[in-house]
């Protein structure tokens, strides 16, 4: 799937960006992955939602 | 002999499925744009309404003004079904697009917490108004938004408990390190409402968000930013408070890529900046956004829909697309690319391939935008809680179409301006494909608008249109002679 990550590529992402998480972040992320499904994004299915222009 | 154009631009002749129409006395085109086709002794007939084009040879052309004495009846049911205007099938037609849009479009919830900004762009068309106030929202405003949002989303997904919502950030510049408390509870009311998260953004200090966005990455959508072309160009017109921008930008966009997060990068081209485009191209390709699933890489045009800035930089729409379509042809343009500026000229792009992945959600025939089709659920809502309905208006408050505390927004003017319930564009010969134009523009100066749009057609029709049917012609009389 284009949208996932894995959590090594994940973690080695966040040491290089030099993203720190506190354990409640860490809690908030672990539940979150829960209910959506770990390392995925819903994305827009290309539809291009929000940011209207023309 | 009549030669109709199929939904690929290409030219055939009519089978028998084109005489269903019943015989009918009369056949009126005073509704239908005609183009002379000199070389050949023929016509090209676009009826914008119906959105049928077709060739009709000159002699035919003759009977069809002399009231139709001596078409066959076969050559009467062909034209009464490509050009007869019927307002009840129109009308219908609408009716059922409006229904299957609705029901396959979000409902969005566009919020602007602020309408402070750390850019001092030259020509934003937000920031400059006389009467702006750059205000953040207050906790007591931000209630009341979120409790208006959570019920009013609470009764729409009572018919529909799967409904996709969205809530997309706008401003001002959401991303500021100042804003982080709003994000953060912005970002947790759309997972508790299970709605995608989207925003448009500047993106120069967006690294300062990198970690709610790896939290909330399953309920991210999409971020919009722009490039206004190469870096010296870019910072010269979009002025950043603290400095060069140009590298943070396309840094965070990459970091957002690298977490798998969809990114818009958008550039706006007028006749001084044309020049930017193959710079933007060339930023994207060292960057692997060229053809790159995760991006999307927009073209907008700069306007003046108001006709308030007199710019002398704006190119018409006909004549952007024109060469945009003759860059393509030259150079390539990405298959990741896509048009966000096709207006009155869409539906012939579309019919010619030549849209280049415009997907103006919401839009419906009959209507010249998003914002003035009811199809499309979508409200903008700002620091005081005054709702919007076009993104030109956001900010402007002679355009504020309600209040949250006042029951929210009233679109019933917007959605009336539309090709049935202005007359004179029901009557117009382009009225099915301008619909009434924009908004703003009919508001300001309509007869300067229907000389635009008209403009607009006829420059597309010669340029792109034609030199394509001509093209066919002769090779069919090059098949004959054959």
């Amino acid at each position: 799937m284009t949208n996932t990550i894995s959590n090594e590529e994940l973690i080695a992402l966040c040491a290089e960006l030099g993203i720190e998480f506190n354990q409640e972040s860490v809690e908030l992320m672990l539940e979150i992955s829960s209910e959506c499904g770990a390392g995925d994004t819903m994305g827009d299915g290309g539809n291009g939602l929000g940011g209207r222009r023309y | 002999m009549i030669q109709i154009v199929d939904q690929k631009g290409k030219l055939r002749q009519p089978d028998a499925e084109d005489m269903l129409s019943p015989l009918s006395d009369s056949l009126n085109l005073d509704h239908v744009r005609a183009y002379p086709i000199e070389k050949y002794d023929s016509v090209l007939l676009i009826d914008t309404f119906s959105d049928s084009i077709a060739v009709v040879d000159k002699s035919t052309m003759s009977e069809i003004y002399k009231k139709n004495v001596n078409l066959s009846s076969s050559e009467i049911k062909i034209l009464s079904g490509l050009f007869r205007k019927n307002t009840k099938k129109l009308n219908d037609k609408y009716q059922a697009s409006v229904s299957k849009v609705c029901a396959d479009s979000p409902i969005t919830y566009v919020i602007c917490p602020t309408y402070t900004c750390n850019n001092r762009c030259t020509y934003c068309y937000q920031q400059h108004a006389e009467d702006f106030k750059r205000r953040t929202i207050c906790d007591e405003k931000l209630n009341k938004l979120l409790t208006y949002i959570e019920q009013d989303l609470r009764g729409r997904r009572k018919a529909d408990p799967n409904k996709m919502a969205v809530l997309d950030l706008f401003g001002g510049e959401v991303f500021q390190p100042r804003m982080r408390q709003i994000v953060e509870r912005l970002f947790e009311f759309a997972r508790l409402n299970k709605m995608r998260i989207s925003a448009t953004t500047n993106a120069v200090e967006l690294n300062a968000y990198f970690d709610l966005f790896v939290i909330y990455k399953p309920y991210m959508g999409r971020i919009f930013t722009s490039l206004d072309g190469g870096k010296e160009y870019h910072e010269s017109r979009r002025i950043h408070v603290r400095g060069p921008s140009y590298q943070k930008i396309i840094n965070n966009v990459n970091a957002l890529l690298r977490l798998k997060i969809p990114v818009t990068v958008s550039i706006n081209l007028d006749h001084k900046n044309l020049d930017q485009l193959p710079l933007f191209l060339e930023v994207s390709s060292q960057n692997n956004w060229l053809n790159n699933k995760l991006v999307t890489l927009e073209i907008g045009r700069v306007d003046d829909r108001r006709f308030e800035t007199n710019y002398e930089g704006i190119m018409p729409e006909a004549e952007l697309l024109h060469h945009l379509i003759e860059y393509d042809a030259q150079q390539g343009l990405p298959s990741n690319i896509k048009f966000a500026f096709i207006k009155s000229c869409l539906y012939m792009a579309e019919r010619f391939g030549l849209s280049f992945n415009q997907k103006e959600l919401g839009r419906i025939k009959g209507h010249f935008c998003w914002a003035t089709s009811p199809a499309d659920s979508v409200v903008y809502v700002d620091p005081d809680l005054d709702t919007f309905r076009c993104t030109y208006t956001v900010g402007k408050k002679a355009f504020i179409t309600g209040n949250v505390d006042s029951g929210g927004p009233d679109n019933s003017k917007w959605f009336a301006h539309n090709m049935f319930t202005n007359p004179e564009c029901g009557e117009c010969s382009i009225g099915g494909y301008c619909s009434g134009g924009c908004y703003l523009s009919f508001q300001k100066n309509k007869a300067k608008q229907c000389f635009e749009e008209q403009a607009n057609v006829d420059y597309f029709v010669k340029e792109v249109v034609m030199p394509r049917i001509i093209q066919q012609l002769t090779g069919v009389a090059d098949d004959k002679t054959a």
